[in-house]
């Protein structure tokens, strides 16, 4: 018993930005641009426009899901994955169930996690479905960093995306969950954070430390993945499909060549998207479901790493 | 690793002459070495230590040639 990923559903900022549009403000001469995104690898950037937010996003994506699929909603469990709540207190886990007209019986979790989020989320709804009387659970993840981000920052402001994912999960007899990973890095936690801004005493703006979150992922990852792999008898070569939190073109670069992926067993979306925060697992599964198929008994492989720093890795069969 | 080819392989990362990189160039000397330019610095290190200069977090701090070559040296990375 456990659970099964049954779909899908996605919502991104509807103010696009192009991002050789965006760079303009930097100055940067052809070399330094073409090297940025050789590194960043995005060519557009989703913004929430005024009226959006991380709620109005989840709304839209739980809708979705719920037009789409049969909804048992007197088993019915959500988890929400998201640092950018509209208040520190409360979360927007209850007020987005009670806009989207669910009961005030549904089950309701909110965690405080970003990039990795999806990961553990999954690892929370299987526990749930193991547990309790859930018996689908819509695990939400999304950020909608791009408020907190400086704009003379190139490195984030040219990089992040707003967007929310919704994934319905069900209960099954044979799980498609064959093992997790998780950890993190105590001492280099905050390399990723949200910092007091000196020019404006009271905003808080996006930080990360590139380089130190480089080698987090560098030296965390590929381990992680060679971690879940061993511990259920698989090869990397056994692999359908690996999808990485789309942190940046060159994370996912060294990753793939650090894990000696083949190029079919990889997607991506930073090129369409950019980074989508804690929601980027899911799009890209999203994206690759909508051009390719997974078959009964595919293995899937999806790693998430991000703020806290904090990883896991979770091993599908389809 | 050879501090000569430490030298190269910055000056690779950075895409400058190689004659304008050596132990005295320090990062707020050159254009090129912004944090763009060290992250560069970075993953060629990591390609060319096979992954080993990612569990050295000094490097991300190290802000010339010479500390670079310090920590490497410390490390065993640099033989000479």
């Amino acid at each position: 018993m456990g659970l099964c990923i049954l779909d899908v559903a996605y919502e991104l900022g509807s103010k696009v930005h192009s991002v050789s549009e965006l760079s303009k403000k930097f100055n940067l001469t052809s070399d330094k641009y073409d090297d940025l995104m050789n590194k960043i690898g995005t060519s557009y950037i989703y913004e929430n426009s005024e009226s959006e937010n991380f709620a109005s996003l989840a709304v839209k994506s739980i809708g979705v899901l719920l037009a789409k699929n049969v909804i048992h909603k007197e088993n019915l469990g959500l988890i929400f994955i998201t640092q950018s709540n509209s208040k520190i207190l409360p979360a927007d886990g209850q007020r987005i169930r009670s806009i989207c007209g669910l009961p005030d019986s549904v089950f309701v979790l909110d965690i405080n996690m970003g990039c990795s989020g999806f990961i553990y989320g999954l690892a929370v709804a299987n526990s749930f479905i193991q547990s309790s009387s859930l018996k689908q659970i819509i695990v939400v993840a999304g950020d909608t960093y791009r408020n907190n981000i400086n704009p003379i920052d190139r490195s984030t402001f040219l990089l992040f995306s707003d967007a929310v994912s919704a994934t319905l999960v069900e209960s099954k007899e044979n799980s498609q969950i064959l093992g997790f990973d998780f950890g993190g890095d105590g001492i280099n936690f905050e390399d990723i954070s949200l910092a007091k801004n000196s020019s404006k005493a009271s905003s808080l703006d996006f930080y990360m430390n590139g380089g130190k979150v480089f080698q987090f992922t560098q030296k965390s990852i590929p381990n992680s993945v060679n971690r879940v792999l061993t511990r259920n008898s698989t090869k990397i070569e056994e692999l359908k499909l690996v999808i990485f939190h789309q942190a940046s073109r060159i994370v996912l670069d060294t990753l793939n060549e650090k894990v000696a992926l083949n190029y079919s067993q990889t997607t991506e979306t930073i090129s369409k998207f950019g980074n989508t925060g804690s929601a980027s697992i899911p799009i890209t599964l999203s994206e690759y479901l909508k051009f390719s198929s997974l078959e009964q008994g595919d293995l899937v492989l999806l790693s998430g790493f991000g703020i806290g720093l904090s990883f896991g890795s979770v091993l599908l069969k389809w | 690793m050879t501090t000569e080819e430490l030298l190269n392989l910055i000056a690779k990362a950075l895409k400058v002459d190689a004659k304008k990189i050596t132990l005295d160039t320090k990062s707020e000397s050159l254009d090129e070495w912004d944090s763009l330019g060290h992250l560069n610095i970075l993953v060629q290190l990591d390609k060319a230590t096979g992954g080993k200069a990612s569990e050295f977090s000094e490097l991300v701090e190290a802000n010339s040639v010479s500390d670079f070559k310090s920590i490497l040296k410390l490390k065993n990375v640099i033989s000479d």
